[in-house]
């Protein structure tokens, strides 16, 4: 009985030590890819870990100093950011308007924002394309090709995620809590500011997190209704495709960059990754 | 407001009209594809608005 | 608790305001478009009305495009098939305790957050052939000539495993937060009655996860019919037609050939399709939350 237990423990560890391995392998090679000159890449590819020697600079200088890359990052900072934010206000305060009022149809406009999240973007790219560019006007200007355009685009997929996300949090906390507060006087900025935000505060954290991340990775979208000035970096990312003779090393540097913030926050939210992606159907 | 009627869910108005509406999208095209050099598509209009009544009335 | 709704209203009209100016007036827009023949291109560049059916009665027919949705079915079902299995065996693996678990799993769950264009990327570098080290080593060790720009199955199936890569983790993940709450109950007096592990797991294990597993296979139905961003770094919808989905058709055909009201037309059946699958679905979980009760 013990052998086979610890016969079990051994092949479950090399089962994940290999399957570690097929997950880190693809993006060492870009890493290593992103380090070095196109002659070294020509030929049969070396995989030993050469940028503890040296690093070819240029691939990140030449998009990111000298090229375009920079306006498309600041860009994409710009919007993730500004979306992040936008969608932590307004779901905290249609969250506790579902849970704390009784809203005849709200069980409606609860299940309505969940089908805004499943419908394929592809097919809403040709009307968002022409409402954005003809007739979303004020004045002279569109909508089409402006951050404000994307922030406010985004919220279509981000919204629905982070009211189901919020709501299971806002509904745990007991309303009697903010009875108490109301008799003492207080008006609702009072309740949400110095009761429901403290409370939820873990919570609002993971959702403006995760609204980032997903502003920030989104592409199709954002290729569409952008051009010039607005181009996030995923689009900057795909002007490699067309391109004849890709500069494989740049591309590299470039998808290594934009990768940087899914790094970082893979340690501060590995934890609620499941709710969020699962709308809280399933807790993480 | 929910009831069952001869589909096996629960359903209520809004339900059914969907369901009518979903079907009867279907009809039409599955209709344009293989009948309409034989049959007109009204008549398939017409069967369609006929099944989406019946439907939330029935269904 | 608050005596008038009108400020319940309020706290939502910003939510309501958002999502009806990008949520439901593109769809209204888009369906009212697509009864139209309408190319911005032609000699007559103005919308013209030529009957109802005009575009679909075109689409219908459009080979092309019902192959393409075929496609995406299809790569649906298989995709979902093989993160299912794979997915399960290893959240039924993070239930028991091994050396560098929280490791293994936090690596884990790093395809996840990568964006989808730069898990493309990532894939393109790794398998292209002249650089990357896959179609080198596939030669060199076993003689196997990995082309995906010229072969279509390959092309198909590098798709298919990138997608593996990136979503069996999602996979993983939930099914493990759905078996660890599972009640602990049934599984002991199901040892005192010696039922041995795979009769548990068939009879026990499968028909509670049986919720959980529905929402998986939901949400990961939804997301490989919308598949648009790796597949356009990695293959470009090619060669030929062999990786060109749905999603992928209608960016090609839409803006390279500005067919406006055709284009809608596509658009409103790829969302009619989605919409119909998302609702079986839907109804199923609907109609088993209510026989659990």
């Amino acid at each position: 009985m013990k052998i086979r237990k610890v016969i079990g423990k051994i092949s479950t560890t090399i089962l994940w030590t290999i399957l570690t391995l097929i997950t880190l392998f693809p993006i060492y090679w870009m890493v290593l890819v992103s380090t070095r000159t196109p002659v070294e890449l020509f030929g049969k590819p070396d995989l030993s870990p050469t940028f503890f020697q040296k690093i070819h600079w240029k691939n990140f200088t030449k998009p990111f100093i000298d090229g375009i890359y920079s306006d498309y990052l600041f860009n994409s900072i710009i919007v993730a950011t500004s979306n992040a934010a936008l969608v932590t206000v307004l779901a905290l305060m249609a969250t506790y308007a579902l849970s704390r009022f009784k809203l005849p149809g709200s069980e409606s406009i609860f299940f309505w924002t969940m089908t805004n999240r499943m419908a394929p973007p592809a097919a809403f790219m040709l009307p968002l394309f022409l409402l954005f560019s003809t007739v979303f006007k004020f004045g002279d200007s569109t909508l089409f090709d402006t951050k404000i355009g994307l922030i406010l685009l985004y919220c279509v997929f981000n919204l629905p995620f982070a009211i189901w996300l919020l709501k299971g949090i806002i509904d745990g906390i007991p309303k009697e809590l903010d009875e108490a507060m109301i008799v003492d006087g207080a008006n609702l900025f009072t309740v949400l500011w110095k009761l429901i935000i403290p409370l939820a505060a873990p919570g609002i954290a993971v959702t403006s997190l995760l609204s980032f991340l997903f502003a920030w990775n989104e592409y199709l979208l954002a290729s569409t209704l952008t051009s010039v000035y607005a181009r996030t970096i995923p689009t900057g990312l795909s002007e490699f495709v067309t391109t004849t003779g890709t500069n494989w090393g740049t591309m590299a540097a470039v998808a290594l960059v934009s990768m940087i913030p899914a790094l970082i926050f893979l340690f501060l939210v590995q934890r609620y990754i499941v709710a969020g992606l699962t709308f809280g159907a399933v807790k993480g | 407001m929910k009831k069952k009627g001869f589909i096996p869910i629960d359903t209520n108005w809004f339900d059914r009209l969907f369901i009518g509406v979903i079907s009867f999208v279907a009809l039409q095209l599955f209709w344009m594809r293989f009948l309409e050099n034989i049959l007109s598509i009204n008549f398939a209009i017409g069967i369609g608005i006929a099944w989406i009544i019946f439907v939330i009335w029935k269904g | 608790m608050f005596s008038n709704n009108r400020t319940g209203w309020l706290l939502l009209s910003p939510t309501i305001l958002i999502l009806f100016l990008v949520g439901l007036v593109p769809f209204f827009y888009v369906l009212y478009v697509g009864f139209f023949k309408w190319n911005p291109l032609a000699v007559d560049p103005s919308m013209q009305f030529e009957g109802f059916g005009y575009n679909y009665r075109q689409l219908i027919f459009d080979e092309v495009f019902l192959s393409s949705i075929w496609r995406s079915i299809r790569f649906a079902v298989v995709t979902l098939f093989f993160e299912l299995s794979l997915g399960f065996l290893l959240a039924l693996s993070l239930l028991s305790s091994f050396p560098l678990k929280s490791f293994f799993r936090g690596v884990h769950t790093l395809p996840l957050v990568i964006a989808p264009i730069v898990v493309g990327s990532i894939f393109k570098l790794f398998s292209v052939q002249g650089l990357g080290p896959l179609p080198h080593f596939l030669k060199d060790f076993f003689g196997y000539t990995l082309n995906y720009g010229l072969n279509a199955d390959q092309a198909f199936w590098m798709i298919v495993i990138m997608d593996i890569w990136h979503w069996t983790p999602f996979v993983t993940l939930t099914l493990l937060a759905g078996l660890s709450a599972l009640p602990q109950d049934p599984y002991e007096s199901a040892k005192i009655d010696g039922a041995n592990n795979f009769q548990i797991f068939i009879y026990i294990t499968i028909p509670m996860m049986v919720p959980v597993l529905i929402v998986v296979i939901f949400i990961r139905l939804m997301d490989s019919l919308k598949i648009v961003d790796e597949v356009w770094m990695l293959t470009g919808g090619g060669p030929g037609y062999a990786t060109r989905f749905t999603g992928i058709h209608i960016w090609k055909e839409v803006f390279e050939k500005r067919f406006y009201g055709f284009g809608s037309a596509m658009s409103i059946l790829y969302l009619y399709i989605t919409i119909v699958i998302c609702w079986l679905l839907y109804s199923v979980m609907v109609s088993r939350g209510k026989s659990e009760d």
